[in-house]
């Protein structure tokens, strides 16, 4: 027997270097795309709607949103300067992009004690499970995407050129959410405290972010001193409230992305990427000692 | 020189001691971490180093919460030592994630294919051996079912059918073979022996130290953390079965001078020589024998109740039987002794007792009632335990030994007041692997052991011995039950006696020798299923007692050389307890086959050949009249005549038995004239008074 080449499988000093990151995961591909469609088969095989539930649950609160909004507070919108886009689209537009994140924050947060057999057993680079659920909910998203964007054309009877800013954008809310859903997954392990507090925040982003308002309500409010002005530039802030603006902006109103928001959430998705990949891998190496 | 697949380096692992809630607020909490205070930790693996090559099969060993998981996990890649390095050559698949990651949603099939991803395989690779995978679980009719709906014994077949063939280099395997029916533990079992086969390295946890020692090429013992090494596998397994003796209740005496000490531990007895373990690992254990179902001893509650360097007094009772045995072992001088002692809470029809030694299979040769030879191998055909040679009722010891220098000989003994004693030894089945030695006392029906109360039995004795102390006692063994004629000596044994030339050193008797038997309510009654005792001297004759377990009789034979001619004096008397009918008896010398010519006072004549149909003794002398000899001779062998001193008694006989025999036999038989039976009365009665007398091929001589 002609002894087999030396190939280092597996070396205790290497695993907490964050060179190494992209490395194990090009290997674990598989592993990773194993587990998205593990959970979309999991979740749609019995249920008799199977796909439809990626447009139901937004429609259902879009409609109940625009029914509170155009009779209980009627009164109450500000008209705005631009182009007339319905509400109806405005509110579905925000709610299919922020269920996005929400439940892929929220998931990837209680992915690692869902998967802990698996982190107390098998060896595999662990970013894998939360990056799993973030990657997750993109197949729903882009079901209510194709939905949007049909009421869009329903209602507007125009798609924009500058749709192509998604590719831009929507990157920009994957890392955002990835980065959050590592960092916050990590703490979870650790304290178990941090699965409660993403839900109280997850509810309090979504009425403190731009969802089933625009983001020139906020302003117009600021500006009516009904609020003070400060408080916009604290809004602002809120990256979410960038990224779904922009959203808004190339999706509904056919206009390039605002620069600032752009620029502002590019650097703070990055920022939170990197960190959540470094304190991920820093402490995923002893994931299992903890779960 | 094989290079490493893998390599420890140093490592330690600890773990934070983690208190609950106080995590957020107390000690070893949120600020703590913030601060960056350090809490106290738990070292469960303590500077280990080795290096597994390729192709090994390794145990690990060790108590529970030793850090044998730990360390499984650290190779598994699970877990990062806190300090060292562990670099790892190759995939490992391990045996310890059954099933892990299985979507209870999803279809086998499915699973199969996510499993074997995690597991390292791309998807193109499943495809190859899915259908063996499928194949190798049994369960190709359920694969296409949500695995929610399997049993456990399904989920885990798949999940092994899944590791198997997923091709690693490395195998870890954590107990898994305790879990499962037998039927998949056997193919288990079967699975590892051929990755083993293939050259795939295993690591192996369990606390099956007999499987560890069978598969395992080296054995690492953990305890506490630290790695303990011996240089062999028996040595390792043997330190840590020390080990655990000194935590738990497990109980050592030892005789220092001779490195000689016994284990034990609830209802079982381990013995060791120079710290290697010389029993098998069922060591000995005691069985109460109750409606044909044995209990072990094992299967009770042992409380130790003294202890002192030699002696150790133990008491359990059994689960299943109101029966307590008492222990008391001793050990001193080479010999171990266990005066056993029972007490029985209510009367119990108790059938037997049984003390079982169990040895490894290298112990390969016995010494028994006698007969020297050879065990049997142990094949894997051996499904139940075969005896080796015919147990011999009152033999109470025998003799175990190999040519191994590591183990010594050994000599089991057992006695007992009662007299139902015999010794079986022989081998166990294939699982067992071990030589038995099974010391039985046989309890007759209304024995007193049955009834209420406390019983000791006698005393087992396990003596190390050296080969000089065996061949000098087999010497004496032969010499105290021969008696030396002139050129014929006469082999005592167990009811009969056998008589050999001393120039060619041949036997000259075969079949039944000679003895005596009884007809008695129509059955004949060889002295030979009589109970011997030890022949002794008493003046210038040898006495030999038996006694039946049947009949109210005990036989003495009173043997008196007269060596100058040749000629042995026998006297068969017979003592009596109730009075008895003996309805015929007679003394018989059986012969071998060469004696051709026979001679009694009344009339000569020849043996006839014996034809191959012939299944009955057939007498061939016509005249019964009773007179005083019958001879025989054979072309260069000594004639021999079977004489008696009493008058009109006995009928000479000469008489060619069944052609399976092959033998001559000549006999004095005597009957009862006028009354239908011999009417014994309790007392001793004098029932054959004569002798043998043996005469050289060249000195013929017909009258004594």
């Amino acid at each position: 027997m002609n002894p087999l080449p030396k190939s280092v499988y597996y070396d205790s000093d290497k695993q907490k270097s964050i060179l190494q990151v992209p490395y194990d995961l090009i290997k674990a591909r598989e592993i990773l795309f194993g587990l998205v469609w593990k959970e979309i088969k999991a979740r749609y095989r019995y249920a008799i709607l199977g796909f439809l539930w990626a447009i139901i649950e937004p429609v259902t609160l879009m409609l109940l949103l625009l029914f509170v909004f155009s009779f209980v507070f009627k009164q109450r919108i500000p008209s705005t300067d631009r182009v007339e886009v319905p509400m109806a689209t405005q509110i579905l537009c925000g709610l299919i992009f922020w269920q996005y994140f929400s439940s892929s924050v929220s998931t990837a947060t209680f992915s690692l004690i869902n998967h802990q057999n698996l982190v107390k057993k098998v060896f595999f680079p662990r970013e894998v499970i939360p990056l799993s659920s973030t990657i997750y909910p993109i197949v729903n998203l882009s079901i209510g995407f194709i939905f949007l964007l049909s009421v869009h054309l329903i209602l507007q009877k125009t798609l924009s050129i500058h749709l192509f800013w998604l590719i831009i954008i929507f990157p920009i809310l994957f890392t955002f959410s990835s980065g959050l859903g590592l960092i916050l997954s990590t703490a979870h392990v650790h304290f178990r405290d941090i699965g409660n507090m993403v839900n109280v925040g997850l509810t309090f982003g979504f009425y403190a972010s731009p969802v089933f308002y625009p983001l020139d309500w906020v302003r117009h409010a600021c500006e009516n001193h009904s609020l003070p002005y400060w408080f916009y530039y604290l809004y602002l802030l809120n990256p979410m409230a960038g990224i779904l603006t922009n959203l808004r902006e190339c999706i509904l109103y056919g206009q390039a992305p605002q620069p600032f928001f752009l620029f502002y959430t590019i650097i703070i998705s990055m920022l939170c990427f990197f960190t959540g990949i470094y304190i991920f891998r820093k402490q995923s190496a002893t994931f299992s000692d903890y779960l | 020189m094989q290079e490493p697949i893998i390599e420890l380096k140093n490592v330690t692992k600890e773990y934070p001691v983690r208190k609950g809630f106080r995590d957020l607020r107390g000690q070893g909490g949120f600020l703590d971490w913030i601060r960056g205070k350090k809490t106290e930790n738990f070292r469960a693996l303590d500077n280990i180093n080795f290096d597994i090559y390729r192709g090994e099969t390794v145990g690990i060993i060790g108590k529970n919460g030793s850090g044998k998981s730990t360390l499984l996990k650290i190779i598994a890649g699970v877990t990062l030592p806190t300090a060292g390095r562990i670099i790892v050559y190759g995939r490992v698949a391990s045996l310890l994630e059954l099933g892990a990651g299985f979507h209870p949603l999803l279809t086998g099939r499915e699973n199969i294919y996510l499993n074997a991803g995690l597991l390292g395989m791309r998807k193109a690779q499943v495809n190859e051996v899915i259908e063996q995978i499928i194949d190798f679980s049994g369960i190709r009719e359920f694969i296409d079912q949500p695995v929610d709906t399997y049993s456990s014994g399904m989920y885990v077949r798949i999940g092994f059918a899944v590791a198997s063939f997923v091709n690693p280099e490395i195998f870890l395997v954590d107990e898994v073979l305790s879990v499962g029916d037998e039927e998949f533990q056997r193919k288990c079992r079967y699975r590892i022996g051929e990755l083993r086969e293939q050259g795939k390295t295993i690591v192996f946890v369990s606390h099956d130290l007999g499987t560890v020692n069978a598969l395992c090429n080296r054995v690492f013992l953990l305890d506490h953390g630290k790695l303990i090494d011996r240089d062999s596998v028996s040595a390792t397994i043997d330190f840590y079965l020390r080990q655990i003796g000194r935590a738990e209740g497990i109980h050592t005496i030892t005789d220092e001078t001779n490195n000689f000490e016994a284990i034990f531990s609830h209802g079982r007895i381990s013995l060791f020589h120079s710290k290697r373990e010389i029993t098998s690992p069922l060591g000995i254990e005691g069985i109460a024998v109750h409606l044909q179902q044995g209990h072990i001893s094992s299967m009770g509650d042992w409380t130790v109740t003294k202890r002192e360097k030699g002696t150790l007094l133990a008491r359990g009772s059994l689960y299943r039987l109101p029966l307590q045995w008492e222990w008391k072992t001793e050990i001193s001088n080479n010999t171990l002794c266990l005066y056993p002692s029972y007490t029985l809470l209510k009367e119990l029809p108790l059938q037997a007792l049984e003390f079982q030694i169990f040895l490894p299979e290298i112990y390969d040769r016995f010494f028994y009632a006698g007969n020297e030879g050879n065990f049997s191998p142990i094949l894997p055909g051996n499904l139940g335990w075969v005896t080796m040679t015919p147990p011999k009722m009152g033999e109470n010891s025998t003799f175990i030994f190999c040519e191994h220098d590591n183990y010594p000989f050994l000599k089991v003994e057992f006695q007992s007041e009662d007299p139902g004693i015999y010794i079986r030894i022989g081998n166990t089945d294939y699982i067992s692997r071990s030589r038995f030695i099974s010391c039985h006392l046989l309890i007759p029906e209304t024995s007193h052991l049955q009834k209420i109360g406390n019983h000791s039995i006698g005393i087992l004795k396990i003596s190390l011995v050296t080969k000089e102390e065996y061949n000098n006692w087999k010497f004496s063994w032969l010499q105290q039950r021969t008696i030396q004629l002139n050129f014929i000596e006469a082999r005592l044994r167990e009811g009969f006696i056998e008589f050999i030339d001393k120039n060619t050193m041949k036997p000259i008797t075969q079949s039944v020798h000679f003895h005596t038997q009884f007809r008695i309510q129509g059955m004949w009654v060889p002295s030979q299923i009589f109970l011997w005792r030890t022949p002794y001297h008493e003046g210038h004759s040898w006495i030999m007692e038996g006694e039946s377990q049947r009949f109210p009789i005990k036989l003495k034979w009173e043997l008196t050389p007269a060596s100058e001619i040749d000629c042995l004096h026998i006297k068969i008397g017979c003592e009596i307890k109730e009075e008895i009918n003996i309805e015929e008896y007679n003394v018989s010398l059986g012969l071998i086959y060469s004696y051709n010519q026979w001679e009694t006072s009344l009339e000569k004549g020849e043996f006839p050949a014996i034809p191959p149909q012939q299944e009955e003794y057939l007498h061939i002398n016509k005249d019964y009249t009773p007179s005083k000899y019958i001879c025989t001779t054979g072309i260069n062998l000594p004639a021999v005549c079977l004489f008696t001193n009493q008058e009109n008694l006995f009928r000479m006989s000469a008489i060619n038995p069944d052609f399976s025999s092959r033998a001559r036999i000549i006999q004095s038989i005597a009957t009862p004239e006028q009354k239908a039976v011999f009417h014994l009365k309790p007392g001793y009665h004098l029932i054959f008074d004569g002798g043998i007398q043996f005469q050289h091929v060249n000195t013929h001589k017909q009258d004594i």
